[in-house]
């Protein structure tokens, strides 16, 4: 491990909630780790489970998938569907090795920057004691 | 087997007679007698090329997708059916790729069906002929007769197997068997797995996957796999690249087996079809073991009119819960 690494999260954060919380996190000027990416999506069922995948192969050492809350789902239903397939992704991908702590799910509201902020915290902490990640990487 | 072999050929000689059937699809005989092959029979006379006996035992049911493309448009097609193969049409039903007006099913209550590869270990030599008792299976190669256990000798997909007559049939061959021959606890092999260390698993799977030859027979068999563009093979996006370094290797057969979630009716023809004995069942099995313990969908099989990924209900768990790094 060099002794620079630090740890890159790739973070899909839905328009409407997730990314107005990061938003919030941001213009309130809460301090937090700048190891998130975040791709702003449109809703959370946006992400095919395989994009969670490509960001391993392509050099994340995490990745977050954050949408609104159940119920908050600007498109009414979305964050149902994310929930029932994030459910058994969550658990495949692990279940293929990778460590549970470098992949999250997690619903964040508009409101939410400092719970935002918090996560991002304790997902850069949990990784930094992993190390960086090998598994499914590409090799460069 | 004998007597329903003859019933098969005049079931799909009456088939032709009536002209209801353009094309029949089943088995006939292979290099080696052990390893009976597809056939399309098109006409009356090439019906007496059809075998069915303790090793032809094959997947079958995606071809109907292929032979429904090139038949008349109300012509029907028939099909022998054991149990697995039931499945896979009613899968192909469900996702309306054929209509049951197309089909003539020919069922058969099936007692298991011998592997070639096993029962060459036990005799040494590939047998001429197998008889799949009540208790157990009798090989005789050219100079003995050997009688063994079923566990030692069916295929894996036999062994777990919960449905061995098919549900849905036109005509059926011999009795309606309702047990497996078997009956293995299905989910066995993914427990022990769940039970290493996420880095044991890894490496696994590494081993596992860096066989795999990409020959993509395990899609091509597959009845829950059915698109007309397949996104492992789009190029724009590239979902997979055609390197088949360990990376992507994970993308591929994550894709593959998380495409079939909630679709996949554990027919085990992946498996079995697979050259180099990728394990893709353990696959298939931890996304059947995940579906029925979170969402109580029927699981495994049962391509019912619900669909455990097309659907939801507004007090699902979150399945990312509970293990170590979410709380
Ligand atoms: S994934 Fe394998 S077991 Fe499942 S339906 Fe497809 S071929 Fe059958
Ligand atoms: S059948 Fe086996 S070798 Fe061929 S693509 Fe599937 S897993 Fe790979
Ligand atoms: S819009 Fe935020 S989860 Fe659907």
């Amino acid at each position: 491990m060099s002794v620079d690494w630090k740890p890159k999260i790739v973070g899909f954060a839905c328009r409407w909630c997730a990314y107005a919380g990061a938003d919030l996190a941001g213009t309130s000027r809460m301090k937090y780790p700048p190891s998130i990416r975040l791709v702003r999506i449109p809703c959370s069922c946006r992400v095919d489970p395989s994009f969670v995948v490509r960001a391993f192969q392509r050099g994340a050492d995490g990745v977050l998938v954050a949408g609104c809350h159940p119920g908050d789902c600007h498109y009414t239903t979305g964050n149902y569907l994310t929930r029932r397939r994030f459910s058994l992704a969550k658990r495949f991908i692990q279940y293929m090795g990778i460590e549970p702590e470098r992949f999250r799910v997690e619903w964040v509201s508009a409101a939410e920057g400092g719970r935002f902020a918090g996560l991002v915290e304790e997902m850069t902490e949990d990784i930094r004691k992993l190390g960086p990640n090998r598994k499914m990487r590409e090799r460069l | 087997m004998r007597q329903l072999q003859k019933q098969l050929r005049q079931e799909a000689e009456d088939a032709f007679a009536d002209g209801h059937v353009e094309v029949f699809i089943g088995y006939q005989e292979g290099f080696e007698r052990a390893r009976p092959v597809p056939v399309f029979v098109r006409d009356r006379e090439s019906v007496q090329e059809m075998v069915l006996n303790e090793f032809s035992g094959v997947s079958l049911s995606k071809y109907l997708l292929r032979e429904a493309e090139r038949a008349q448009e109300d012509a029907s097609i028939g099909i022998v059916a054991r149990g697995c193969d039931g499945l896979g049409i009613e899968r192909l039903l469900y996702d309306q790729c054929i209509s049951r007006e197309q089909l003539y099913i020919v069922g058969v209550g099936c007692p298991g069906v011998v592997d070639p590869e096993k029962a060459a270990q036990l005799c040494g030599e590939i047998p001429v002929a197998a008889e799949v008792e009540k208790q157990q299976v009798v090989l005789q190669t050219s100079s003995e007769e050997l009688t063994v256990a079923k566990e030692e000798v069916l295929r894996d997909k036999c062994l777990k197997c919960d449905d061995p007559t098919p549900r849905i049939y036109d005509a059926l061959l011999g009795e309606e068997i309702q047990r497996g021959p078997v009956r293995q606890n299905r989910f066995d092999g993914v427990e022990q797995l769940e039970a290493v260390s996420d880095d044991e698993r890894y490496e696994f799977w590494v081993r596992q996957f860096d066989r795999c030859l990409r020959c993509f027979a395990c899609r091509n068999v597959c009845p829950a796999c059915s698109c007309v563009t397949c996104s492992l093979e789009e190029e724009e996006p590239q979902w997979l690249k055609r390197s088949t370094s360990s990376s992507e290797q994970f993308m591929f057969h994550f894709t593959r087996a998380y495409h079939v979630a909630g679709r996949c009716v554990s027919c085990g023809a992946c498996e079995e079809v697979c050259p180099v004995g990728v394990p893709l069942m353990l696959l298939n099995e931890k996304l059947l073991k995940d579906v029925g313990e979170l969402f109580e969908e029927p699981s495994p099989h049962l391509p019912s009119e619900t669909e455990p990924l097309g659907e939801f209900s507004y007090d699902d768990p979150e399945g990312w819960r509970g293990e170590a790094g979410q709380s």
